[in-house]
């Protein structure tokens, strides 16, 4: 009889110490978050990193630009050099904003730093490139506009070739215009994407 | 977020630590654990649709995790990439609580995964009635079957 209440103890003393375990588990895994969550800022560094590759591509393009400029508006074609000037100072200030909004997008790391903080991040970098997109067009437009109305009619060497000059800036213009558009779009659906999944998982 | 999402998000929220804790035991090493809880989640989802509220949801998921991790195909290839999990590794920790999870999913672990599934329920403090409705069978079977449980877990703790 001694023996059985024993064996009872025991058992009840085993299945106690599994139920205490069984605790522990539970206890642990319900401090635990579900969303891989490296995983989740893998995904969002990745479509950050696009968006930083595409701005260092400009950048890096922009010093061949303003020598291209130089070469065929000093050179080739010699314009004012009130236009020249302001072509070159216009494309180095494009240059530096995008600089230094490059290196705002860099600082919301989505990676390693705190979501919510890179978040806001973004939001700044997103109302910058618009505020830039406004203010952008419009002066390249009167850029455009100079360029043709102005600086081609009264350069010796441009009038000769006039029609075709005026017909391949409008079409080069136009162009890049909607092709620059394109690309802004994109741009910011990717930020507006990256600060959506991020306001869903925080 | 979709309301049926958002639905479904907030059930696994409540039941995670159940499905997890399940995937745990039938799982050999962290690896395994992640793809069986990646796929208890696919199949409640895919299952959430036809739910039709006959047996209480909690009974559900207890069963969909069970009958997935009894029947889950090992061999599968595991895609490291797109896996979901707990982000915590009970195999590999060292810290007094893991390792007393680890003595639990020693012992659990030796038996077959019906019976698992049996004492697993059992330690939960579920209902025999409830455990007889998720895994189908009888109250009394699931008695017998407790009773040679506990037996086999007595002579393993004696072995060791």
């Amino acid at each position: 009889m001694e023996e059985k209440n024993n064996t009872i103890l025991v058992d009840s003393r085993e299945m106690e110490e599994m139920r205490r375990q069984v605790g522990l588990l539970k206890a642990k895994l319900d401090r635990e978050s579900i969303v891989n969550d490296r995983l989740m800022r893998n995904i969002l560094a990745s479509k950050r990193d696009k968006i930083d590759r595409y701005l260092l591509r400009l950048m890096v393009l922009m010093p061949f630009v303003m020598v291209l400029m130089y070469l065929d508006f000093g050179i080739l074609f010699p314009l004012s050099v009130p236009f020249l000037v302001f072509t070159e100072v216009m494309l180095l200030v494009a240059g530096t904003f995008i600089y230094f909004n490059k290196r705002l997008l860099a600082s919301a790391d989505v990676a390693v730093a705190n979501l919510v903080e890179a978040s806001r991040k973004l939001v700044r970098f997103r109302k910058r490139e618009v505020r830039y997109v406004c203010v952008g067009i419009p002066v390249a437009v009167a850029w455009v506009t100079w360029l043709l109305v102005y600086e081609f009619p009264h350069c010796s060497k441009a009038a000769e070739v006039l029609p075709g000059l005026t017909w391949g800036c409008l079409v080069g213009a136009i162009t890049g215009l909607i092709v620059g558009l394109i690309k802004f779009r994109t741009m910011i659906r990717g930020i507006n994407d990256i600060v959506g999944q991020i306001e869903d998982i925080s | 977020m979709k309301e049926n999402e958002k639905d479904f998000a907030d059930l696994v929220k409540q039941y995670k630590s159940s499905v997890y804790s399940v995937c745990y035991m039938f799982a050999k090493d962290a690896d395994e654990a992640d793809d069986l809880f990646q796929e208890v989640l696919i199949n409640l989802w895919k299952g959430m649709a036809m739910f039709r509220h006959e047996s209480k949801i909690g009974t559900w998921i207890w069963r969909v995790s069970f009958n997935t991790c009894i029947s889950a195909d090992r061999r599968r290839k595991r895609n490291k990439e797109v896996r979901l999990s707990m982000d915590i590794d009970l195999f590999e920790s060292t810290d007094e609580d893991t390792r007393q999870i680890q003595m639990l999913h020693n012992r659990i672990h030796r038996l077959k995964p019906f019976d698992r599934a049996i004492v697993m329920l059992w330690l939960e403090g579920i209902s025999y009635e409830e455990i007889g409705a998720i895994v189908g069978i009888s109250v009394k079977n699931v008695s017998v079957r407790l009773v040679r449980i506990k037996e086999m877990l007595k002579q393993m703790s004696d072995r060791d």
